[in-house]
């Protein structure tokens, strides 16, 4: 078995973080189903599942024909009333028969993917973490777009957004394995803004995968987007004003969102303690901020003390993260 | 161990009592609560109840319930024409257990109707939005040139297709709502198979909790309860599957409401909670709703 997943996630479309009452109403996507949510360490919710049918390609790194016939589970996460992400995933198991069963049959195991032909699980997992795609495959990422739309089109969101910010896209396959012992994590920054996780989970931890790996998509596309912020500031040749300005969003929206780990399973702690060690998340993390800090107290100290060079027209030479080449 | 938990972050499913089989004795419109008319339907059904009622198992719980159409064809109200029908009720023969109101099960339409999920044609593959609910729900793909002009209709119509058709097709298309937003006979159909089956909450609660017959009868429908239990101690009104009589009229109906059937999606917890002591009774249940949902046609 083989579960295949991928998140998008996004700034949600309002000027101002969304209230609790709010969250409720914009992942009530199902009617008659609670929104479960959590306060602490941090907002937290997510919306009911949403079924949707398929029956197409799976991807496979041999270019063997594999068809996939059943249906994706989707949902919308929001954390700290700020990020939003829709995240679309399946199991594929081997199909009982070689051609596709009634309806019913499908919807009986909400989902699940099976798979019709001879590709080996192995196979469709290569196919879906690599980058290029036959555009008539599984596209998980469609699902996930329709979800987002379901919530940033709500008439709830002022739909102003307080600053620019782009979307990632993270796409997860995860191997079932046998032994706990063996879980394991690859994460890969592809380009810009894509994204791959390879996971070696057991069975029973498959719902703490799912946390996992939107935890990890979330706290992805924070770093990314407060280094933006940061590598667009341009220090050298801004003046104090200029640069409280910059930085400002990422103080007010993006730096209290931090926190890997606080909505997953306790089983995947020793998948986050890998990822810290490398690529070293927090580490880059706490570089950041303490940068973004540093740079704001310099300049409320010089502005204090009548010193901004930029102001008073002598830029500065500056290196390290974020510096203009 | 976990020290910290939240409540708002945990839901439940509340569970129904279940019995193995709900019977459903016929539907009658309200203009069928004739004395003469309503005895005739009732001593028909009452042998084919007893034949749908052996359970093969020890200790069977079956219950039995009557549908009235108070939605689609209104009339008088209880007071008026209930009596005959209590009448019979109290002879035991055929045993009433639930008196079921149709106009009951129409709020919980929307609960099933958001459930929906289409039949995929081959080559879904999640990068098209599905087609937004139209209030029409079909077994397979459209025409596509059904709703052109008539030139278009020449050059380019193909013929509608029913999906996992078994060689030739048969293709429904099932009116949901009209116009005026009142749901279809083939939809409450199907919402009442689903709220017989056990299979439908709204934020993890029971929908339908059956209520004594009042001491007086009202004089509206809307004064009884959607679902009203006339035995007293009868069996839960929710079970494993439901058998139903129906004049051969009716096929149509049903055969609508087994499409709508065949596309609800529910969550494997509310799905869990139907399996679960099924498999504790030692009783196999099928993993398709649809299987799950039986019936006798007799001509009338």
């Amino acid at each position: 078995m083989l579960i295949l997943g991928e998140i998008h996630t996004c700034l949600l479309r309002n000027s101002s973080p969304v209230r609790k009452t709010v969250v409720g109403e914009l992942l009530g996507l199902m009617r008659g189903e609670p929104v479960p949510m959590s306060e602490r360490p941090i907002a937290h919710a997510v919306s009911p599942d949403l079924i949707r049918g398929v029956d197409c390609w799976l991807p496979t790194g041999s270019g063997a024909r594999s068809r996939g016939v059943g249906t994706i589970a989707a949902h919308a996460v929001i954390t700290a009333g700020r990020v939003l992400q829709g995240s679309a995933v399946t199991r594929a198991v081997p199909a009982s028969s070689t051609h596709r069963q009634p309806w019913p049959h499908y919807l009986s195991r909400p989902g699940v993917v099976e798979m019709i032909g001879k590709a080996a699980a192995t196979d469709v997992a290569d196919g879906f973490a690599a980058q290029s795609r036959d555009p008539a495959a599984l596209d998980l990422g469609g699902i996930c777009e329709w979800i987002i739309d379901k919530v940033q089109l709500s008439p709830r969101l002022d739909h102003r957004a307080p600053f620019t910010s782009r979307r990632t896209t993270t796409r997860w396959v995860a191997n079932i394995i046998d032994q706990p012992a063996e879980a394991t994590v690859r994460f890969t920054v592809e380009e810009d803004i894509s994204r791959s996780i390879v996971l070696h989970v057991t069975e029973k931890d498959i719902p703490a995968a799912v946390r996992f790996c939107e935890d990890l998509a979330l706290h992805d596309w924070v770093l990314t987007t407060v280094l933006r912020i940061v590598d667009r500031t341009d220090f050298g040749s801004r003046d104090g004003r200029q640069v409280v300005t910059s930085l400002q969003p990422a103080v007010d929206h993006l730096m209290h969102v931090w926190m890997p780990g606080a909505h997953v399973p306790d089983s995947m702690t020793p998948l986050w303690r890998e990822l810290e060690r490398r690529p070293g998340f927090t580490r880059q993390w706490d570089a950041t901020v303490n940068r973004v800090r540093d740079q704001l107290s310099m300049r409320t100290l010089r502005a204090f003390h009548g010193i901004d060079l930029v102001a008073s027209g002598q830029p500065q030479q500056l290196g390290g993260i974020g510096a203009p080449p | 161990m976990t020290a910290f938990a939240e409540t708002s972050a945990q839901t439940r499913t509340e569970r129904e009592p279940l019995s193995h089989l709900s019977v459903e004795l016929g539907q009658l419109s309200i203009v069928d609560l004739d004395p003469d008319r309503l005895r005739q339907l009732l001593d028909r059904a009452a042998v084919w109840a007893r034949a749908a009622s052996e359970v093969p198992v020890a200790q069977p719980r079956v219950s039995t319930c009557l549908l009235i159409d108070d939605y689609h064809r209104p009339g008088p109200g209880p007071a008026e024409v209930l009596p005959p029908l209590l009448a019979i009720a109290a002879e035991g023969e055929p045993r009433i257990d639930y008196l079921v109101r149709e106009s009951g099960f129409a709020p919980l339409a929307d609960l099933v109707a958001a459930r929906l999920v289409a039949v995929p044609a081959p080559g879904t593959n999640g990068s098209l939005d599905p087609p937004e609910a139209t209030g029409w729900v079909c077994n397979g793909r459209r025409s596509p040139g059904s709703t052109d002009s008539e030139a278009m209709y020449r050059t380019q119509w193909s013929p509608p297709e029913e999906i996992g058709a078994r060689n030739h097709s048969v293709f429904v298309d099932v009116r949901l709502r009209d116009d005026e937003s009142r749901w279809s006979r083939a939809f409450l159909t199907a919402v009442r198979h689903l709220v017989r089956l056990g299979l439908v909450r709204d934020g993890g609660k029971a929908v339908i909790r059956p209520r004594p017959l009042p001491p007086e009868l009202p004089r509206t429908w809307a004064g009884l309860p959607p679902v009203t239990r006339l035995t007293r101690g009868a069996k839960p009104f929710t079970a494993y599957r439901t058998f139903s009589l129906l004049p051969a009229r009716a096929l149509q109906v049903e055969n609508a409401a087994r499409i709508i059937l065949s596309q609800v999606s529910l969550t494997p917890e509310l799905l869990g909670l139907i399996e679960g002591p099924a498999t504790g009774e030692g009783i196999h249940i099928p993993p398709q709703l649809i299987d799950r949902v039986g019936y006798m046609l007799f001509a009338e």
